[in-house]
């Protein structure tokens, strides 16, 4: 280990040390379950180190709670939608059920394609995923959102624009 | 106070526009904005001949539309190995009117894109891949898509170019070269050694390496970072671009290589020359790989679902009407042709 090594490892530590009991208890206030809390306090302190910050942070309390934030808010998303997933596959005929395997997988590329979806209007949000996934015409589209086809045409351009270019293979 | 790393991380959504990636290269956002609308007319059912030909030229006016083009195509074929119906109710606003007022709302965050998709080896674009648009438009010979043509040289030889090919091609005093820059080409050239053959060596470039005619008839076809070479009549030398290491193959034998691998030759089958024929004859070949070939004679996209892409199919069928092998296959396969618009044609599962 070099010396530089050395001392960004003695730099988490100390982080970790200090800050892990305050960071747990304000995710258990939050998320209201000593083991999701837990888990979260993990992925903050990974969060930290492999976005390489640990280096240099000047004040950590704002800092962690910002990244333990977004960690929340990410799965709260995620167990939403995985709330109605398993809805939606609830009402479907078994034969197109998805296996077991494929639903995890399902699951992260729905989270995914919600995320690269945000900050779009409704409307907007609305006419990409009836286009791509339920392959409605721009007509029954437009019939359907109440709004002329050319202003589902410049809703898709928009949300193809936003959603493939923050995807990645 | 702001210094760096005394703040926490901006999300992606509080950086100035960082540059969208295509596949992981950067493009310009006017590139990512006209791949987005092309996708529109492409998706609608409103797409001319006219639109066609503008689209083709769009892609080949510069690398990064094809690439950015790619990328498109790569995410929305992604999209197919979902249960459409369930990931829209999952994902809709409307099903789902959760954006509003939530704790610990995600706020203005957008996609960061740092989740991988951990999509199962997917059969992604089936579209072949046509990376090197740009040295095809400025080619010497070309053909467009579902295009066959004949060029006779200077020196009597006489070459073939099946669909969306190009070449290059330079003749000096010492040798006679053709750069093969994508595509198939049969060559036909004058047998060497004899009265009225030309002393000059006969050479075809591809990007992994080198072929010398030493006889008179084969194909070469440039796929992605694979040259593949039948011989027909004679013989031809084979020389891959890395290890400077020679093979003669002799007729009736066929073999691929990279720029760092030959690979060991084999028998020459009728699918691989199939085209110069004007067909495509398939021996108890995938669908997923029949869709592929064929998609190559197509304008337009055509997708191969990956539930029916291992089913096996054997035939002749004349390229010069593709919408009837499209129409011929749920009569041999149990499989539906599903014309999602004129230019986007999906091949699946029979329901």
């Amino acid at each position: 280990m070099s010396a530089d090594e050395f001392i960004l490892q003695q730099k988490v530590h100390t982080l970790y040390s200090n800050h892990r009991s305050w960071l747990q208890r304000w995710l258990y206030r939050k998320l209201g379950n000593a083991c999701d809390a837990a888990d979260l306090v993990q992925d903050t302190f990974i969060s930290v180190i492999t976005g390489g910050y640990a280096d240099d942070i000047r004040e950590p309390k704002p800092f962690l709670a910002t990244i333990a934030g977004r960690l929340v808010a990410h799965r709260w998303r995620r167990n939403q939608l995985e709330t109605a997933y398993l809805e939606a596959l609830a009402a479907l005929p078994v034969e197109l059920m998805p296996s077991p395997e494929a639903h995890v997988l399902v699951l992260e590329a729905l989270l995914e394609i919600d995320r690269a979806l945000d900050g779009l209007p409704t409307r907007v949000k609305e006419a990409f995923l009836l286009a791509h996934l339920e392959e409605l015409s721009y007509a029954q589209i437009a019939e359907r959102l109440n709004v002329s086809t050319s202003s589902v045409k410049q809703y898709l351009t928009r949300a193809n624009r936003q959603c493939l270019f923050a995807l990645s293979v | 106070m702001s210094t760096p790393g005394s703040t926490p991380p901006p999300s992606v959504a509080d950086q100035p526009h960082p540059l969208p990636l295509a596949n992981g290269h950067p493009i310009s956002g006017a590139t990512a904005d006209a791949a987005a609308q092309w996708l529109t007319l492409l998706m609608s059912d409103e797409m001319t001949d006219s639109d066609y030909q503008c689209w083709q030229q769009w892609r080949a006016a510069h690398p990064d539309h094809e690439r950015a083009w790619q990328h498109i195509e790569a995410m929305t074929a992604r999209f197919r190995e979902l249960p459409s119906t369930a990931a829209y109710k999952s994902l809709s606003p409307l099903t789902n009117p959760v954006s509003a007022g939530k704790p610990g709302s995600p706020g203005r965050r957008k996609a960061m894109g740092t989740l991988l998709w951990l999509g199962t080896a997917g059969v992604g674009s089936m579209l072949v891949s046509r990376t090197q648009t740009w040295q095809q438009t400025v080619a010497d010979y070309r053909t467009g898509t579902g295009e066959q043509r004949a060029v006779y040289l200077a020196d009597g030889t006489h070459i073939m170019l099946n669909t969306y090919s190009a070449i290059d091609v330079a003749f000096d005093a010492q040798h006679r070269t053709i750069r093969l820059i994508t595509g198939d080409i049969l060559i036909t050239t004058h047998p060497v050694h004899t009265p009225i053959s030309d002393p000059r060596p006969f050479i075809v470039e591809t990007a992994e390496g080198r072929i010398r005619a030493l006889g008179t008839r084969f194909t070469v076809s440039q796929r992605k970072g694979r040259t593949h070479v039948a011989v027909l009549e004679h013989a031809v030398e084979v020389t891959p671009a890395a290890p400077d290491r020679q093979y003669i193959l002799p007729a009736g034998q066929q073999l691929s290589f990279t720029r760092h691998t030959l690979n060991n030759a084999t028998t020459l089958d009728k699918q691989t020359t199939g085209w110069t024929q004007g067909q495509i004859i398939a021996d108890n070949i995938r669908l997923g790989d029949f869709i592929t070939d064929l998609g190559r004679y197509r304008t337009g996209l055509l997708r191969c679902d990956p539930a029916v892409a291992e089913l096996r199919l054997s035939g002749v069928f004349p390229l010069d009407d593709t919408d009837r092998i499209l129409e011929t296959l749920p009569s041999v396969l149990p499989v539906r042709v599903r014309l999602r618009t004129r230019y986007w044609v999906i091949v699946e599962a029979a329901s």
